[in-house]
């Protein structure tokens, strides 16, 4: 605080109006104000203290929470990437480029008959035998060929053969 | 005999004296402080509120507090400020004008049960509501509370010579409205 005396010597300069006036307040406090104010003060700041000390141990919790949260989905992402990774590792691989680039007529008589037998099993089995390519037995020396015969001795044959004609109309 | 601003301050930041060292500087600036928002804000409820807000405020920044300024010019910077953002509410509320608000002011001091429009105490406190609000928080640090334009401008954070020309200007608009009134 500066001295006395040059406040006041500011005051009679400045405020000549005011004379002597007291500095006291004209309005009035509610009585025993000041006295309960402290006590009201303090439990109030402790109130609001525990309030926030709870909304900060939720919020520590929260967050505690969403970092395992986290952990537990950035664990489960390995892992399925893992998974597939491994998966796919285990398979052979086959270079389709590699293998329409091949000469067939210089690979095939390295095949050997069994093989292609095995080969042709498989894939009759698998396709079915209406999409297979047969196989043709061979022919006998002496067998029949069908184009050589007239009509008339096909028919002579099916009737030794007891074998039901039947004859498709026109 | 009130404790030391020393001891308050290191007394706070000990868990087991924390409270009774809060409720030690409440007792000793309580008045100074109320006086201070109340001449600001006139109305005695509003003053508590304000005056309630200042001092959680205070709870919550003592343990922070450092003894490079004074405790007091802390508080009162505190309390300044809250009065501050109490009357920017009022004025958002109101949407008035500086007239406006100044009459609302000067009702709110004719209101008191106690007001006499012949005493001059009585007629400062109605020049004081039409000064504008810096005005009137210089004038009554000055006038009232005879704090030094050093830690005025430590409070308010304006330079001592534009808290001399500010003091200046509010104690002849004073005067003028005592004088016409």
């Amino acid at each position: 605080m500066e001295n006395k005396n040059e406040l006041s010597e500011e005051r009679e300069q400045d405020l000549p109006v005011l004379g002597a006036l007291k500095k006291t307040m004209p309005q009035l406090v509610p009585a025993g104000y000041f006295n309960a104010l402290p006590e009201i003060i303090l439990s109030k700041v402790l109130a609001q203290t525990t309030i926030e000390e709870v909304k900060t141990k939720k919020v520590f919790f929260m967050r505690s929470w969403m970092r395992y949260a986290a952990a537990a989905v950035f664990i489960g992402v390995v892992c399925i990437a893992g998974y597939f990774f491994s998966v796919n590792q285990s398979k052979p691989s086959f270079n389709y480029q590699q293998y329409s680039n091949s000469d067939i007529a210089k690979i095939l008589p390295t095949v050997s008959d069994n093989d292609l037998q095995v080969y042709l099993n498989i894939s009759t089995s698998i396709a079915g035998v209406e999409n297979t390519i047969q196989s043709n037995e061979a022919l006998e020396p002496g067998d029949i060929v069908l184009d050589q015969l007239s009509d008339e001795d096909l028919l002579q044959y099916l009737s030794e053969q007891n074998k039901p004609i039947v004859k498709k109309s026109s | 005999m009130f404790v030391a601003d020393e001891a308050i301050v290191s007394g706070f930041k000990v868990s087991e004296t924390k409270e009774l060292a809060y409720t030690s500087l409440v007792k000793k600036y309580q008045e100074q402080l109320y006086w201070h928002i109340r001449r600001m804000v006139v109305a005695h409820e509003d003053t508590n509120d304000v005056l309630q807000n200042t001092l959680i405020k205070v709870w919550k920044g003592l343990e922070n507090f450092r003894a490079d300024s004074q405790l007091f010019t802390w508080l009162y910077r505190i309390a300044t400020n809250e009065c501050l953002s109490f009357l920017a509410q009022q004025k958002r509320k109101s949407s008035d004008s500086f007239e406006d608000i100044a009459a609302v002011y000067s009702n709110k001091v004719k209101s008191d049960p106690d007001f006499d429009a012949n005493r001059l105490e009585w007629k400062l406190q109605l020049a004081i509501q039409h000064l504008p609000e810096k005005q009137k928080i210089v004038f009554n640090l000055r006038y009232y509370d005879e704090m030094s334009y050093q830690e005025m401008s430590k409070v308010l954070g304006t330079s001592e010579g534009a808290l001399k020309a500010s003091y200046h200007h509010a104690a002849k608009k004073i005067e003028a409205f005592i004088i016409n009134s």
